[in-house]
């Protein structure tokens, strides 16, 4: 367990933020009320999932300009990674609207047709798809090289593809989801000083948790590769 | 045997009396745990769940590392 201070950071941030984020003080909303407290949880998904795909991006990148099949297994597990937080913000975030936006007065079917139209959710639906889409490419072709190559150029394009589906559309179109008018998540004014204290290291610690993982992922397909390579 | 039987019987009423006590009074367990509308119990199995997927991560941590000590 050598250099495993952040390991240590990333727990006691995880249980600093299970703790305070359900026990501390919240501004009452009426239309939230206590499900505020799933800022500590569902929006750092999606901080995590951001970051892993800039980090998977990044290591694309540098394999395009120096091919060495470490940046490409680095890439790959970091976009595996940052589906799966993406994926659990959507589900998080499908049980948080149920209980916010869906009227229950409606039935089931046109309170959640209201909600199907929400421009986020069929944004982020897509660039989910197109990052599962990555994993599907890269698999399907059999020469590593060739498949390293390839997958790399096309983690740059889905990346770009994140920024319209789900930074500008959702801001161009009416929505229901925080966060048309700026970035309020980073905006100090935006967040309550109460709620930040909590918020900022669940973020830290989420992402942690998300790096460990990938860091246990990168080791195994390491050993794999190497012995592989030795036979 | 009658005198057993009694025990018994006599055991059991006074744990109904005790159970008719317990109910009257302050609660037995009206601990942290039970106040604020039993909040701590979610905290705690929280806690547990988090726990046990740090200490899953931990233990695969440490197996990669004995196997990559072995594949040096």
């Amino acid at each position: 367990m050598k250099k495993a201070w952040w390991k240590i950071a990333c727990v006691l941030l995880l249980v600093y933020t299970f703790v305070a984020g359900l026990l501390s003080n919240v501004p009452d909303l009426p239309q939230l009320q206590e499900t505020i407290r799933n800022l500590y949880f569902h929006v750092c998904m999606w901080f995590a999932m951001m970051i892993f795909f800039i980090v998977s991006v990044v290591y694309a990148v540098k394999f395009l300009r120096n091919p060495s099949l470490k940046y490409d297994i680095y890439s790959r597990q970091f976009a595996v990674v940052g589906i799966v937080f993406g994926v659990l913000g959507y589900a998080t975030g499908i049980m948080w609207m149920s209980y916010t936006w869906a009227d229950p007065n409606n039935a089931a079917f046109v309170s959640y047709r209201s909600v199907a139209e929400e421009p986020k959710l069929i944004g982020t639906a897509i660039a989910l798809l197109i990052y599962l889409a990555y994993l599907i490419l890269r698999d399907s072709i059999q020469d590593y090289d060739k498949k390293a190559r390839i997958s790399a150029v096309y983690n740059i394009l889905a990346f770009a593809l994140l920024f319209p589906t789900i930074w500008i559309l959702p801001r161009l179109l009416p929505s229901l989801h925080p966060g048309r008018e700026g970035n309020p998540a980073l905006n100090t004014n935006d967040v309550d000083a109460r709620m930040r204290i909590v918020f900022y290291p669940a973020i830290i610690g989420w992402t942690l948790l998300g790096h460990w993982i990938t860091t246990l992922k990168i080791r195994i397909v390491l050993l794999v590769e190497r012995k592989l390579i030795n036979d | 045997m009658k005198k057993i039987t009694f025990t018994i019987l006599f055991s059991i009423c006074m744990m109904a009396l005790q159970a008719q006590n317990s109910t009257t009074q302050k609660p037995a367990m009206d601990n942290i745990m039970r106040s604020n509308g039993r909040i701590f119990v979610v905290v705690a199995v929280m806690l547990i769940i988090l726990a046990g997927v740090i200490v899953y991560l931990v233990r695969i941590d440490k197996k990669i590392n004995r196997i990559e000590k072995e594949a040096d």
